[in-house]
């Protein structure tokens, strides 16, 4: 593990050195990999959108400020590839040995709230999964990246009406989907 | 308590509130009501709820280190031409350009000359030639300074010349960071 800021391997890569953003990969591969999990709604699919968007940020890299941190500037490339990926796809069923991952299958192993609060998390991310494409873009924009509504506008080419009708609308079917007497 | 007859703010504005996207006088007037209003603090706290549950899901581990996967992937012109070695290339072909005029007319590098016309004309180059001439070049030198007054003086270089060094650097630095770049196409894996 290489002590050196993000920014210190920015420019050694840059300047040619490659084991470094190889280092870059190993920092934020779980982060990158989380976003396009969440859109993609896939393991698979999200592990190949992960190493793509490496690929991408690594041909970017001349365009990227190193005056800002690297974590963001690549989880939102990340987002953005993703959600062009989803407009171009139809969706698809989760296979039944990946839903199993994270279902609270184990729960008699560990003790009740950790098992209680691995349910919670398996609920929303099947929440989120069941939303259509342009609902979950503005949940991970919004939730997860932090992003203004003018700056989720931006990033998916909408109107403000738009991000705020579906933020509104993804927010209420999520609310049902886990609390039906909201 | 609100006062009777105050509007309660919609669901949607009771989302912009949290989210803090609201506008300063909306956004007063909301807070404002909320503070006053039951039905509204328990509306907007089962929100803010809603919101920390999706925001508290835990990230799932990867698994696995992803990183010689994508060392493998990169484009392998950049990983052999790097931006400076491509510089480095750069200067070592205007420097030869450079050296041509001076060369031809001194008349002790004319094994160089005709080895980098040689190459020029053949595209690709042969390494042999090149190393011949740069041999002949050295001896050529060494000659020329063990007798006082054999060096000739620079002669002046045309601007075509010197255009075409200039161009010939662009079009190379082009290649290394644009063209290469671009190249490096993702291919994704076919799934059965």
């Amino acid at each position: 593990m290489s002590d050196a800021s993000d920014a210190e391997l920015v420019l050694r890569t840059r300047s040619g050195e490659v084991q470094s953003f190889g280092e870059l990969v190993r920092r934020y591969q779980d982060s990158v990999f989380n976003v396009c999990y969440r859109l993609a709604g896939e393991r698979r699919e999200a592990e190949d959108l992960t190493q793509e968007a490496f690929l991408r940020a690594f041909r970017r890299l001349a365009a990227y400020d190193e005056s800002r941190p690297f974590g963001p500037w690549m989880r939102r490339l990340a987002a953005n590839l993703a959600l062009n990926r989803l407009q171009r796809k139809t969706p698809t069923e989760l296979p039944l040995e990946e839903e199993q991952e994270w279902s609270p299958g184990h729960a008699g192993e560990m003790p009740e709230p950790a098992a209680m609060q691995r349910e919670r998390a398996a609920a929303v991310r099947r929440a989120i999964r069941d939303l259509p494409a342009h609902y979950r873009a503005v949940i991970e924009l919004r939730h997860y990246q932090g992003m203004s509504y003018a700056e989720i506008a931006e990033a998916l080419t909408m109107p403000l009406s738009d991000v705020k009708s579906h933020l509104y609308r993804a927010r209420k079917q999520l609310a049902q989907a886990l609390d039906p007497d909201v | 308590m609100s006062e009777p007859g105050t509007k309660h703010p919609t669901e949607a504005e009771l989302q912009a509130y949290l989210d803090g996207e609201l506008q300063a006088p909306s956004q007063t007037t909301v807070a404002e009501h909320v503070l006053g209003c039951l039905a509204c603090t328990r509306r907007l706290e089962q929100l803010g709820s809603l919101f920390a549950l999706i925001e508290s899901m835990p990230d799932l581990a990867l698994g696995k280190d992803l990183s010689p996967e994508v060392l493998r992937a990169l484009p392998s012109g950049l990983k052999r031409l790097p931006l400076l070695a491509m510089l480095e290339a750069a200067a070592a072909v205007a420097l030869a350009a450079l050296g041509l005029p001076w060369l031809d007319s001194s008349g002790l590098g004319g094994d160089l000359a005709q080895a980098l016309q040689g190459w020029g004309s053949t595209g690709l180059g042969e390494l042999n030639q090149l190393v011949a001439g740069l041999n002949a070049l050295a001896g050529g030198l060494r000659q020329g300074l063990a007798t006082p007054g054999i060096l000739p003086s620079l002669p002046p270089i045309p601007a075509s010349q010197i255009w075409l060094l200039g161009g010939s650097a662009a079009v190379l630095w082009a290649v290394g960071n644009g063209l290469l770049l671009g190249r490096s196409v993702i291919r994704r894996k076919e799934r059965p």
